[in-house]
């Protein structure tokens, strides 16, 4: 049954993920590949470049510093702190403006080309380049930070007011949250969880809330920041999941791994390749939950940035006017991705959620 | 470049992340869960206290239809029985009056008849007494007047037998 729910849900959204799919490989196509364009665009006067590549990778991707735009000479933008230890100069704490003004003998500086391309590299004293460990609240921590905090307040206030006002009518915020509690109670925990679903019911709801807060964060557009769309966030998640999913593991669950049920003479030959298969298969799973999320989030990201920065590039290659007349064209078509998006982020949130919850029934399914 | 996971970014999730999700778990979902449950109980008493309110005034309502009807039962019955009763008592009183009045008056018949006798008896003995009187005067007095004696005689007689 739980088998059958997914297939619909996603056969529901498949096609309009394919046209986004299609969308955005043909517009990065275009901007990457046409021979006009190159990596660089050079106006006619010299002065005013565009990379669109860079663009792209710069808005959608992680950042040490929180840019919002740029007119002319002055960049609105919020330097974040950069924490960094090297094993040649010990601990290191700055703020990431430090980059742009940086002191002469200042030896870290953000690598611009080479293999360690985009990240912090540490100059030493004999000229070599050294990559130290990078622990910077980066522009996609600070945002996971900020939608914490969002659902810190919003959940804390629900449950005052939750405690409150008991077996009495819900009033304000529990209107909002509490329909999300029941939801994923009622049709995620107590379907795919088992019967120990309500241990795993905090951790579900803490997932789907927090993913969903990420998601939607990240499609504020003036914030700019791509949460859920950053491979780590997603694989952390997914890596809390496998791990609970391993540890609420019974007997039936990894009997099931590595010796099934079956006649000795039919698995024996086999057997080490079942259980091969089957402890893949428990990696697989949270890599899939990881990959899913990021992925999704990751291009509908990149098409609203490919999308606006076909504007830039426009205005950079016939002028202004071109510009304002692609603006016109994107502006329509980002509103649309924004608002698929949106409901791409409830059902990625209600995914990931629901795999987590069938991951855990079937660790803690008993034996028939 | 996406698809590298970065080590400090994982660091920090895993710290943001692992205490949002204690933080929530204990302050947010318990007591939001509590409260959810706890209102999911108290509507599912309240609904099945409400039906068995309704079931107990269905109940009574039939057993007022009952009662009501047992009562117009017994009102007729015993306005029935009343007008028996009634019609028993006026029966029974003219009986025992036409009873009584046949009593007084044969009683008074009887009376009559007594004293009637009485009379009689009285005026023989009166007659005898008178005659015995008479016949003394008559035989004692001068019979002067034989004629005169013979009329009064005759007319002491007759007023006796007018008696």
């Amino acid at each position: 049954m739980s088998e059958k729910y997914l297939l619909q849900a996603d056969n529901t959204f498949i096609d309009m993920n394919m046209c986004k799919y299609i969308l955005g490989v043909l517009l990065g196509m275009y901007i990457l590949f046409s021979p006009k364009v190159g990596n660089a665009v050079v106006s006619e006067d010299e002065h005013e470049t565009f990379n669109t590549v860079d663009y792209v990778f710069e808005h959608v991707g992680d950042s040490y510093e929180w840019h919002f735009f740029t007119i002319n000479d002055f960049h609105a933008t919020i330097p974040l702190p950069v924490i960094l230890y090297s094993k040649y100069s010990g601990w290191h704490f700055f703020m990431s403006n430090k980059f742009h003004y940086s002191e002469a003998g200042f030896p870290f500086h953000i690598s611009d080309e080479g293999k360690n391309k985009g990240k912090i590299v540490e100059i030493l004293e004999n000229g070599s380049e050294f990559v130290p460990f990078d622990f910077s609240l980066t522009r996609a921590i600070v945002g996971l930070l900020l939608a914490s905090l969002i659902l810190i307040l919003v959940t804390f206030r629900t449950a005052k007011l939750a405690s409150r006002n008991i077996n009495q009518k819900p009033t304000g915020l529990q209107n909002l949250i509490e329909p999300i509690i029941i939801f994923i109670r009622d049709d995620v925990a107590k379907p795919f969880a088992g019967e120990k679903y309500k241990r795993y019911l905090p951790f579900l709801l803490t997932l789907f809330t927090f993913i969903l807060v990420a998601n939607i964060l990240g499609l504020v557009l003036p914030l700019g920041i791509n949460i859920t769309g950053n491979i780590a966030i997603t694989m952390v998640l997914a890596l809390f999941t496998f791990l609970i999913t391993t540890f609420s593991g019974n007997k039936h669950y990894w009997k099931h791994i590595f010796n099934p049920e079956a006649p000795w003479y039919m698995k024996s030959p086999v057997l080490p390749l079942m259980q091969f298969i089957e402890v893949s298969g428990m990696l697989i799973k949270p890599i899939i939950l990881m990959i899913r999320l990021f992925a999704n989030m990751l291009s509908g990201h990149m098409i609203i940035a490919v999308l606006i920065g076909l504007i830039f590039l426009m205005s950079a290659m016939y002028g202004i006017v071109a510009g304002i007349g692609t603006s016109i064209i994107s502006i329509i078509f980002s509103v649309f991705i924004v608002l698929l998006d949106l409901l791409v982020s409830f059902i990625q949130a209600y995914i990931f959620a629901v795999l987590t919850a069938m991951y855990f029934g079937m660790a803690t399914e008993k034996g028939h | 470049m996406f698809l590298l996971p970065h080590l400090g970014t994982i660091i920090w999730t895993t710290i943001i992340f692992g205490i949002v999700a204690f933080i929530l778990g204990k302050y947010a979902w318990k007591p939001l869960l509590r409260a959810i449950h706890e209102r999911e109980r108290y509507i599912d008493i309240s609904l099945r206290k409400a039906k068995s309110a309704r079931e107990m005034l269905s109940n009574l309502k039939q057993e007022q239809e009952v009662i009501l009807k047992q009562t117009r039962h017994n009102k007729s019955e015993l306005l029935k029985e009343g007008t028996v009763q009634r019609d028993k008592i006026i029966a029974d009183a003219k009986e025992k009056a036409r009873t009584d009045a046949e009593k007084i008056i044969a009683d008074a018949h009887k009376r009559v008849q007594k004293e009637r006798e009485e009379a009689l008896v009285d005026m023989r003995k009166q007659i005898t007494t008178l005659s015995i009187d008479i016949a003394t005067k008559v035989v004692g007095a001068d019979m002067k007047d034989k004629e005169r004696h013979e009329q009064m005689v005759k007319k002491l007689v007759e007023d006796i037998e007018l008696n």
